[in-house]
């Protein structure tokens, strides 16, 4: 009897431990499964984010790449249109001034008219070669880019009826092509400045901070309203190229007249 | 001193540190909790009842925590859900000490319900972080507080369950498991609240740099 109650005993005392052990077990089971779950969603998490980033360069690699190819096009085509310029057009007026010479020869005294003619055809002549060579993107690459606006506000200038000031006190540490491209941008702003502002003066100023390049092209002319003025095919093009330099654009409305911005980083 | 205990200081001096760091602003609501959460721990607790300490403890804690999921989680479903949870935990709480038991028996039932809530919302802020397309968890301090939560609430549910069985504690070393799996559900919790604030802080240092 007594052995029956001692056997009786040890099998509930083992029962009890074997409860415990079981509810132990449970527990830790059950943190292991969250534990589990958890790291699984960690590693499932980066994962997609991983995919999501690759995607994303990717994307910006095709627009990059779109973008590029749309300039390469469109400097192509500027281009051939500066060897027409230069080619063809110039070699016609340079036909024209040698046969007003020869005209001129067949008389004593020289009409006015006449002479006015061929200086009109010398100077017409000139701007088509300073145009030619701002067009053309072999020409361009030679120079750098502060050269070259130069170039362009002194034929500006020349043409007279709005009067051109650059201000630029620092170096442009930039590649050609890049220089192309924000010399285009700024093009592009002087045209709209020309076209759209009626303006007496147009300033562009260029200066270096923080391994940026800011650029300012602000007139004196109308304003800007921005609901019309930011929607046309030359200001999509400025931000194309600004989004391919990886800078930023912004057209602000001054009180007399507006102003465009550019922050372009140089390092890039 | 129990190793649990350990990992409840350096939480504490980890928020202390972070303090200034701690965004968003209403996560600082953790670092007086972790004090309290302290006293209660190495002097309340020796000072007066056990369980009635635990028991008003437990009300305070539940409040900060309601109110932290309410500013975790954005939706407006979201938050009156939490809002009829916080207050049927607390009808509940309530009900459990004053009526069922007593301020001087820990009241299980409704931890249990407030433990069951506090997983849910903790699993709502995991899906609505796997919607995003991109969302980097490293970064986040939310993601680690309520890793933290979902993990602690998990075993303390657990523990509560088994807690509220009479037959569990005439088992040989019930009492043994029942604070091992406590001190685990401790430590986990704490070194995932120092993570949550650690990501605060070097949020903010980098931020700093950066300006």
């Amino acid at each position: 009897m007594q052995r029956t109650i001692g056997l009786l005993l040890q099998i509930q005392t083992g029962t009890a431990q074997f409860v415990t052990n079981l509810v132990a077990v449970l527990g830790f089971l059950l943190f292991i499964i969250a534990t589990f779950s958890i790291v699984q969603f960690i590693i499932n998490r980066q994962k997609r984010n991983n995919l999501y980033l690759e995607q994303e360069a990717l994307k910006t690699s095709f627009e990059k790449q779109l973008l590029q190819s749309q300039i390469e096009v469109q400097e192509a085509t500027l281009h051939t249109i500066s060897m027409e310029l230069h080619d063809n057009i110039n070699q016609l007026l340079g036909s024209a001034h040698n046969l007003l010479n020869f005209t001129k020869r067949g008389f004593d005294v020289v009409p006015p008219t006449l002479k006015e003619a061929d200086e009109t055809i010398v100077k017409a002549s000139a701007a088509i070669r300073a145009l030619s060579r701002s067009l053309n993107t072999e020409w361009l690459q030679k120079f750098d880019l502060i050269e070259n606006l130069n170039a362009e506000i002194n034929r500006l200038n020349g043409i007279g009826q709005i009067k051109y000031h650059l201000s630029c006190t620092d170096e442009v540490n930039m590649s050609n092509d890049k220089q192309l491209l924000l010399y285009r941008i700024i093009q592009e702003a002087i045209q709209n400045c020309m076209k759209h502002a009626e303006a007496d003066n147009i300033f562009i100023s260029l200066s270096n901070e923080n391994q940026q390049l800011n650029i300012a092209i602000a007139d004196d002319g109308n304003g800007l309203d921005p609901k019309t003025a930011l929607t046309g095919m030359g200001t999509m093009n400025m931000r194309q190229r600004t989004k391919l330099l990886g800078g930023s654009i912004d057209w602000f409305a001054l009180e007399k007249g507006c102003k465009v911005v550019l922050v372009i980083p140089q390092n890039q | 001193m129990n190793i649990s205990k350990i990992f409840e200081i350096i939480a504490l001096l980890t928020s202390l540190v972070a303090f200034k760091a701690i965004r968003p602003l209403y996560l600082r609501i953790l670092v007086p909790l972790l004090i309290l959460t302290v006293a209660v721990e190495n002097y309340f607790s020796k000072i007066i009842e056990v369980n009635k300490v635990y028991n008003v403890f437990s009300l305070v804690e539940m409040a900060v925590w309601f109110f932290i999921f309410f500013k975790i989680l954005p939706r407006k479903n979201f938050r009156v859900g939490i809002a009829i949870a916080a207050i049927l935990c607390f009808t509940y709480a309530f009900v459990e000490v004053m009526y069922l038991r007593s301020w001087l028996v820990f009241r299980t039932d409704s931890l249990r319900i407030y433990n069951l809530s506090i997983i849910l919302f903790s699993t709502l802020y995991f899906f609505e972080i796997n919607k995003k397309e991109y969302h980097n968890i490293f970064t986040d301090p939310l993601f680690w507080i309520c890793t933290a939560c979902f993990l602690f609430h998990l075993l303390f549910f657990f523990n509560n369950t088994i807690w509220g069985q009479f037959f569990y504690w005439k088992l040989t070393n019930a009492k043994a498991v029942y604070i091992t799996l406590q001190s685990t559900a401790n430590i986990i919790y704490y070194s995932l609240l120092c993570k949550g604030l650690l990501v605060c802080y070097y949020k903010f240092k980098l931020e700093q740099l950066n300006l």
